[in-house]
């Protein structure tokens, strides 16, 4: 009985620290995007509210929580309401199955990156229902090129992921950041991103257009769609699809560091902190989290740069591009592991 | 002397008793590239006809006249080939104006025509869809009709706003089989530039027919210009085109100029030149900010609207504005620009081309952003010319017409410079023409500034009211959108009987529908961007 | 059971968080009009960054945007979309009126398709004068309306 009960609290507390550690990245993020693309504008960016516009996420919050909820009178009610709170829920599942340290995940499923890959694509359902509950002509086409979006990036997505499993023979993202520990000579990781480098290429692209990120931001791309599947929606609900999108942000980064970027390992400094008893967890812990920051960096940089692609592009990018590509390396990754085993 | 000049005029003499012989038509050449017809209206379909066969093929204007008993309907037609333009004049009865269409003849007619149907109650016969175009189908009456009077409205009328309810006419598909959808783009919406509206339908993301509404920010203008003096229009014809007030100014001032027969010194000449070009510059950067906007590429936006800050810098030195100058003024300059001034756009010439490099490097080495454009939104030149199309969007589709070269003013032809053209035809040549203008324009800038002369800016004896004489004039300028003309009838007062504005982005944009089918929303959406519209300038 | 709260302390609390928030997060509609439109542009770009700094973001729709900033001349025909869009946005909702045009009609205030005003058809919170207004101008219009939203002095 006691167990349950512990099971039960350990559960919680794992949903609480996600949520928790989830909200603080979106809220820094908000920031440090509109603060990055500023710069990157030759701009200041936000500087106004608090020291460096560090309270800018905090009024923005404030308010977004007090506008006034609009529905549109002929707006298939339930459907709208329901929408932005299954974006925000599903948004937050995968996030469950990563964890930032060894041992610090909520759920250390053992079919873990599967788990990922199927409730990641559940959010395109939250988006068909915001599209069509909207009953606006944009919003529907915005929902429509993300599902054909989800449809032909998931796919390539999954596939990249299948070397970095079959190398480490375990679907635990915990296994598979372990399998990432060592290093040559000490000092080069060994890091997936070495082993796997088209694998790489093919996540990379793929999670970018999951994310829906300039040059894949068709589903709101501003100048065509006005804002997308979210162009009805205001205040509250609007920022629970905002809140979903950066979430997919960081748990985006956060699956390419643990895949690719050897999570919260690095040379001679995990090693090192292994001996510092609890303090090891925080050193693993900011190694994850500046890891992260710097593919989130990464993009921002990307978003700052690249124009958006053609509807048709993106589609083919991914049909003809990224799908040979992903099916190349995995028959490329068998055969070598194949010939390794035999060997 | 005497000699010289109708040597110059060959080719116009020759046109004229040509037209006179076939047609009964009174016609005269009133000044190099300028021949003056009056024709009947039972033979007017027949002239027209000629001269499209005759190599006429681009048509710049249609303008109406209310002469009080009669309209008049005013054509200008152009030749490129010995430069002349046809000024035809035909006279209908106030109370059954109608006359044959010639949207058959020229494409380009369709707006034109509205237009003139919606401000002066003209009815073309056999116009294909001769509806309002301006103006919403419930008004009442012809705003350009002399019996049609601006009343200023009383200051103080609180909430007692009159609207104009704008119908949506676009019927859905009645069938219910059909997979049509009417998508409703505008007047609000980010990539519209402005106010403008297009009624798209799409199959899928797949356009199938465009129709662009304006009128969203007609002011009246022409009207306008009705009750001001000469001096007083200057200002109002900055915000026609609002990113390239320049050029307006100097539009308008050569047509009132040619009224009154006002030589301009020549160093008002050689800085009109520089600040048109200048100006030109500045529009060209706002259009790549543009662009890269509507390309979701916000870095060029911000980039673009840097560079174009410089030019900002410099227009204001000599105007005190930012925007809308009013600096060029009939006679000349309002005056002088300040000392030091040359330096200023010395430095400019030495940076700029520094920085239009790292565009290159962004935009050509950017597949993404290659294979958004190549392709998209071709143009054929025959199309374009017969559509009216003027300007870098011309020149862009293989077409070397630029009237700075074919028909000079100001002190164009002492300057070397080249007709940049692409073959393509497509929204990227339309993009990479403009970037190739700018330097075109930095070239002429700087052989304008080396030859610079000392002395006046304002010709002498021009007089505080302008009375110019009876007659009317025609100015074309090559302005940074393509071609912009002003055609003003002076009746012998200080305002003018009629100024008419042939707007380039009006015609521009009237071809769109015409080629942009077919495409799928991203495509439209550049494709729309490359136009380089503006609304002030389109609805007046 | 129905808790009641005192309408003091929610006003007090609208005062004191919400009020004192607001004015950072102003999100304008991307509308522009007419010539202010490109000096509102101009604005908001590298030179001036006048809306970013101020935590202004602008926002394609009118659903997620509070601030209107109307740029440019009013037409009879445009009115009615303009006064859609203002009753799209949800409350609390911001209008600043840029320029000539959009306070009395400017220099068009004679022509028979011109509204004399935005203020004819939706309440106006700060004027900017100019034909057209400066970007320095514009960025005073949004410090008064911050201090007015902060102090409390919007009225609807």
């Amino acid at each position: 009985m006691s167990e349950l009960v512990w099971s039960i609290l350990k559960a919680l507390v794992g949903v609480v620290a996600v949520i928790l550690f989830l909200s603080l990245n979106v809220l820094f993020l908000t920031w440090m995007e509109r603060k990055v693309i500023a710069r990157i504008h030759v701009r200041y960016g936000p500087n106004r509210a608090g020291p460096f516009g560090l309270l800018q996420p905090i009024a923005d919050m404030l308010k977004l929580l007090t506008k006034e909820d609009i529905v549109p009178e002929k707006a298939d009610r339930i459907v709208f309401n329901l929408a932005p709170i299954m974006a925000f829920l599903f948004a937050l599942l995968p996030a469950a199955a990563i964890g930032i340290g060894s041992g610090l995940i909520a759920a250390d499923l053992p079919a873990g990156v599967l788990y990922i890959a199927a409730v990641a694509s559940l959010s395109t359902i939250a988006v068909l229902m915001a599209a069509w509950g909207s009953n606006n002509k944009y919003s529907l086409l915005g929902g429509m090129r993300t599902a054909a979006q989800s449809l032909s990036y998931e796919i390539p997505l999954v596939l990249s992921m299948l070397g970095v499993v079959a190398i480490v023979g375990s679907l635990s993202t915990q296994d598979i950041v372990e399998a990432q520990s060592s290093a040559w000579f000490g000092i080069i990781p060994k890091w997936f991103i070495f082993y796997q480098p088209i694998a790489f290429i093919v996540f990379l692209s793929a999670v970018v257009a999951e994310m829906g990120r300039i040059p894949f931001d068709l589903p709101e791309s501003e100048s065509e769609l006005v804002a997308g599947f979210h162009t009805e929606y205001s205040g509250m609900k609007f920022a629970m699809f905002m809140f979903a999108e950066y979430i997919h942000f960081v748990v985006g980064s956060a699956l390419l560091v643990t895949l690719f970027l050897g999570g919260w390992h690095l040379p001679v400094v995990t090693p090192l902190a292994e001996s510092l008893g609890v303090l090891k967890y925080v050193v693993q812990v900011a190694v994850f989290v500046a890891k992260m920051y710097a593919v989130i960096f990464l993009l921002m940089w990307v978003r700052g740069t690249l124009t958006r692609t053609k509807v048709n592009d993106m589609l083919g990018f991914g049909w003809k591009g990224l799908l040979p590509l992903a099916l190349f390396n995995v028959v490329l990754t068998g055969v070598v592991l194949t010939l390794r085993g035999g060997a | 002397m005497d000699a010289e000049q109708s040597v110059e005029l060959e080719a116009e003499q020759k046109l004229a008793e040509e037209l006179a012989e076939r047609f009964s038509a009174e016609a005269e050449p009133k000044r190099r590239h300028r021949v003056d017809v009056r024709v009947d209206r039972s033979s007017f379909y027949q002239l027209a006809e000629h001269l499209r066969h005759a190599g006429f093929d681009h048509l710049s204007c249609i303008t109406g006249v209310d002469l009080g008993e009669k309209l008049e309907v005013v054509y200008h037609l152009w030749r490129q080939r010995d430069r002349v333009l046809a000024e035809v004049h035909v006279e209908l009865p106030a109370e059954k104006p109608e006359i044959e269409s010639v949207v058959s003849l020229w494409k380009a007619a369709d707006w034109h025509e509205r237009e003139t149907y919606d401000m002066l109650g003209v009815v073309f016969t056999g116009h294909p869809d001769l509806r309002r175009i301006l103006l919403p189908e419930s008004f009442q009456g012809h705003p350009l009709r002399k019996d049609f009077k601006l009343e200023p409205q009383p200051w103080y009328r609180q909430g007692r706003a009159e609207l104009w309810e704008t119908e949506v006419r676009v019927e859905a598909a009645e069938d219910g089989e059909t997979e049509t959808m009417v998508l409703n783009i505008g007047p609000q919406h980010p990539s519209t530039h402005g106010v403008a509206r297009l009624v798209t339908t799409l199959s899928g993301e797949t356009v199938l027919k465009v129709e662009p509404v304006i009128g969203y920010l007609h002011r009246g203008i022409e009207k306008i210009c009705e009750n001001r003096t000469y001096p007083q229009i200057v200002p109002i014809t900055d915000r026609l085109d609002y990113i390239s007030a320049m050029a307006n100014n100097l539009g308008y001032a050569l047509a009132v100029e040619e009224l009154m027969g006002i030589k301009v010194p020549e160093r008002a000449e050689y800085l009109r030149v520089i600040l048109a070009e200048l100006q030109r510059i500045a529009n060209h950067l706002m259009f790549i900010a543009a662009f890269g906007a509507d390309l979701g590429a916000w870095t060029v936006m911000m980039y673009g609207f840097r560079e174009r800050e410089m030019v900002l810098d410099l227009l204001e030195q000599v105007s005190g504005q930012r925007l809308l100058y009013n600096y060029i003024t009939i006679g000349g300059l309002r005056q002088d620009v300040p000392q030091g001034w040359e330096d200023n756009v010395r430095i400019f010439l030495q940076e700029l081309p520094r920085r239009l490099k790292d565009y290159e490097r962004y935009f050509f080495n950017n597949e993404i952003f290659l294979r958004r454009c190549r392709g998209v939104g071709v143009l054929e030149p025959e199309l374009a010319i017969e559509l009216g199309v003027t300007g870098p969007m011309l020149r862009a589709s293989g077409v070397a017409r630029d009237l700075r070269r074919d028909e000079p003013y100001s002190v164009y032809p002492k300057f070397d410079f080249e007709v940049v053209t692409e073959q393509e035809g497509d929204t990227l040549a339309r993009f990479v023409i403009r970037l190739k203008e700018i330097y075109e324009s930095l070239h002429i800038i700087e052989q304008a500034l080396d030859d610079l002369p000392e002395g006046e800016v304002m010709a002498e004896k021009v007089p505080k009211v302008l009375r110019p004489p009876k007659g009317h004039a025609y100015s074309r300028i090559e302005s940074p959108k393509g071609e912009l003309a002003f055609y003003v009838v002076s009746d012998g007062s200080p305002k003018p009987y009629r100024v008419r504005i042939r707007s380039p982005a009006f015609c521009n944009l009237s071809a769109f529908p015409h080629y942009c089918t077919g495409e799928i929303i991203p495509d439209m959406i550049i494709n729309f961007a490359s136009i380089d519209i503006v609304m002030g300038e389109i609805d007046r | 059971m129905e808790v009641k709260l005192p309408k003091v302390i929610l006003t007090k609390l609208d005062r004191l968080v919400f009020d004192q928030a607001r004015p950072y997060t102003m999100w304008p509609l991307t509308f522009g009009l007419a010539c202010c439109a490109i000096e509102m542009m101009a604005t908001g770009c590298s030179r001036y960054d006048a809306f970013e700094r101020f935590g202004m973001l602008f926002r394609a729709t009118p659903r997620q945007a509070d601030l209107m900033i109307v740029a440019g001349t009013v037409t009879k025909k445009m009115a009615p979309n303009v006064k859609r869009l203002y009753e799209q946005m949800p409350e609390p909702k911001y209008v600043i009126a840029m320029g000539e045009c959009a306070i009395s009609g400017g220099p068009f205030y004679d022509s028979y398709s011109v509204l004399n005003g935005v203020d004819e058809i939706i309440p106006v919170d700060v004027y900017v004068p100019g034909c057209p207004p400066r970007p320095e101008t514009l960025i005073d219009a949004i410090v008064k309306l911050q201090k007015k939203i902060k102090e409390g002095r919007i009225e609807r």
